[in-house]
């Protein structure tokens, strides 16, 4: 058996404020292969934007970060001398953020990000700004050349995210976090950029964490599934058995709309309520103020159960007999 | 780039127009002043004759409108006309000359010294955030803008020159003499008109660095793998520079009123010391023609400061 790309366990994230420490993810578990898809589902604040960013140590000021391990090709990173880490950015972990305008500097032409991309990780064939012009034509950006000599407010949302998209995988990283890239964009790009991701998943020998709330963005891109909700996985699964079959009550209300909005429905299922922030309650499950099938046995910490032929799922209504091992 | 060519002529023909206003007001408000040049000059023997002698010599005779006309015409071939009182009959263009390169280098050695301390520590505020060396810095900030400039003046003549007797406290040995001398002879009253200075750039550095660590763009480098210093020159400091610079520009005006209280104070030969001795003696032509320097130097600044401004921000060049 090879050795999975990515494997975390035990993650968990707080930021320190002057009251207290504010548990934002916890106990984040799970395990990527390579030339896989990662499909990362949760609503605002449920955590995952914070968890794929403590794995590349870009936590925000007051971020903290502890796992037990975090093994990249085997070997933890998790505790490895800021330096060191460093040489890891952009050469093997990448991120691709979610507002394409600010991720380029505004008095910058997108060729200078390239031939400083290109500087800091040499190894291309054809010089640094023929091996762009390549790039950004593998984005589907038709007129390279001139793109490369234009500054970022002379570009849409949408080429910019392509030029963004191209540049982190100029040097070529076996991981990229994609956090919601299409997020600030008008539908018909983010179609476009979404087919895009498609298409260089199976050309590019790296793999996806891809950050989004849309379920079915997630159902087209990834392999598999993880749903997190108020800091924790509440379900993980392969993306066919997840989205066929979701024994969460949160993924079950998040498939019935993604299914909803592919249909022609007068009104949409909506999971009431919002999800909280802040200290949950150690002695209930976090999903109980919204979940539909609630009662007294669910007071208590919930903790993540093994599905056969499902993956994990955070519920203890979530068992059928079948599942018996 | 066109565009960025066309904003430049605009703007260029823009400064000409506000020229051309700010010489209206300088001459109608010295219109407006109370007192007579004729009497300046002839004293208290003037006859109604020779009064009216003076003025049809001088065109005084002739209707508002005509008499700025004509001094507009003097400006734009560089004649000031003569000095009435101040250094009588003396070329007024041949004075500003000789007291102008003393004023320039003064101003221009104030800036360079305010931009030095407002980088080192407008840089150590920022990259220290929230900390001692910050509280530091910005208070240091604040006590150079509290301080008048000729109070601060005065301070330095006692510590520096007669206390510890490093500089001179009278006196300016002029550039065209000894650049050295100058330097040296001129670093009081350069500090005196940079301290306040240095408070403003210090300010405005330290602000827009941190705006400018926080931008996406930073981390998105980071994510990339640039080094701390990479993203701190080419993302940071970088786009500080902006906001920093159009600051510059725009303290220019009050360093010039800072030029002519400051050359008074260390007997410096300026077109500052000049302006006030002239404005003694009631030698309305040569205080008209200080006031026409200044406002010329202040619309070059802020032209100039304008091109560099969108030579670093392309954003600009609309």
């Amino acid at each position: 058996m090879t050795v999975p790309l990515l494997e975390i366990a035990n993650l968990n994230v707080k930021f320190r404020l002057g009251a207290g420490d504010l548990p934002v993810s916890s106990d984040v578990s799970f395990t990527l292969d390579k030339g896989r898809v990662l499909g990362l589902i949760g609503e605002s604040g449920s955590g995952k934007t914070i968890t794929s960013k403590a794995i590349l140590r870009l936590l925000p000021a007051g971020g903290e970060m502890s796992a037990d391990h975090i093994r990249y090709n085997g070997r933890d990173i998790a505790a490895l001398p800021p330096r060191e880490f460093d040489r890891l950015r952009g050469a093997d972990l990448a991120m691709i953020f979610q507002d394409p305008v600010g991720s380029f500097n505004p008095v910058k032409t997108v060729g200078w990000h390239f031939r400083k991309v290109g500087r800091l990780h040499p190894g291309g064939h054809g010089g640094i700004m023929a091996d762009a012009a390549e790039a950004l034509r593998q984005v589907d950006i038709a007129d390279p050349k001139t793109t490369l000599g234009k500054y970022p407010h002379q570009l849409s949302g949408g080429m910019l995210q392509r030029c963004l998209i191209a540049l982190v995988m100029f040097s070529k990283p076996s991981l990229i976090v994609a956090d919601e890239p299409t997020t600030n964009l008008d539908n018909l790009v983010e179609r476009q950029i979404i087919d895009l991701f498609d298409k260089l998943r199976r050309e590019v020998d790296a793999s996806f964490i891809f950050i989004t709330h849309d379920m079915t963005i997630a159902e087209q891109v990834s392999d598999s599934i993880i749903v997190m909700y108020a800091g924790q996985i509440v379900e993980q699964g392969p993306t066919e058995a997840l989205m066929r079959d979701p024994r969460h009550p949160y993924t079950q209300g998040l498939v019935k709309t993604a299914r909803e909005l592919e249909g022609d429905v007068e009104k949409l299922t909506e999971i009431s309520g919002e999800v909280g922030t802040g200290a949950w309650p150690e002695n209930r499950c976090r999903f109980a103020p919204r979940c539909p099938l609630y009662d007294a046995a669910c007071d208590h910490a919930i903790a993540l159960h093994h599905v056969k032929e499902h993956g994990e799922v955070r519920c203890i209504k979530a068992n059928r007999s079948e599942d018996a091992i | 780039m066109p565009s960025g060519l066309k904003y430049l002529l605009t703007r260029l023909a823009g400064s000409l127009v506000t020229m051309l206003i700010g010489t209206m007001v300088v001459f109608f408000v010295m219109k407006l002043a109370p007192g007579d040049p004729a009497l300046v000059v002839l004293g208290d023997f003037a006859t109604p004759e020779s009064i009216a002698a003076f003025n049809a010599k001088h065109g005084l005779d002739a209707p508002l409108m005509v008499q700025y006309l004509n001094w507009l015409g003097g400006l734009a071939r560089l004649d000031f006309g003569d000095s009435l009182s101040v250094s009588s009959g003396e070329d007024i263009a041949a004075l500003l000359m000789f007291r102008l390169p003393n004023t320039l280098f003064i101003g221009i050695y104030a800036i360079l010294i305010a931009v030095l301390l407002s980088l080192v520590l407008g840089t150590l505020a920022a990259v220290n955030r929230g900390n001692a060396i910050d509280t530091g810095a910005t208070s240091l900030a604040v006590l150079g803008v509290s301080m008048p400039d000729f109070w601060f003046g005065y301070m330095l003549i006692l510590g520096l020159s007669i206390g510890l007797g490093l500089f001179p406290s009278y006196g300016f040995a002029p550039p065209s003499e000894s650049v050295l001398g100058a330097l040296h002879s001129g670093f009081l009253p350069a500090l005196a008109i940079a301290a306040p200075m240095a408070a403003v750039f210090t300010r405005t550095l330290r602000t827009a660095l941190i705006e400018n660590l926080d931008r996406e763009h930073v981390t998105v480098a980071k994510a990339l793998g640039h080094p701390p210093r990479f993203r701190f020159l080419h993302h940071v400091f970088r786009n500080s520079v902006i906001p920093f610079i159009v600051v510059i520009g725009l303290q220019v005006r009050y360093l010039l009123g800072g030029v002519v209280i400051i050359e008074r104070i260390f007997g410096i030969n300026g077109v500052g010391s000049l302006m006030v001795e002239a404005a003694f003696a009631r030698d309305y032509f040569v205080v008209q023609a200080c006031a026409v320097v200044f406002l010329a130097i202040v619309l070059a600044v802020n032209y100039i400061v304008d091109l560099i401004c969108i030579m670093l921000d392309p954003r600009r060049a609309r």
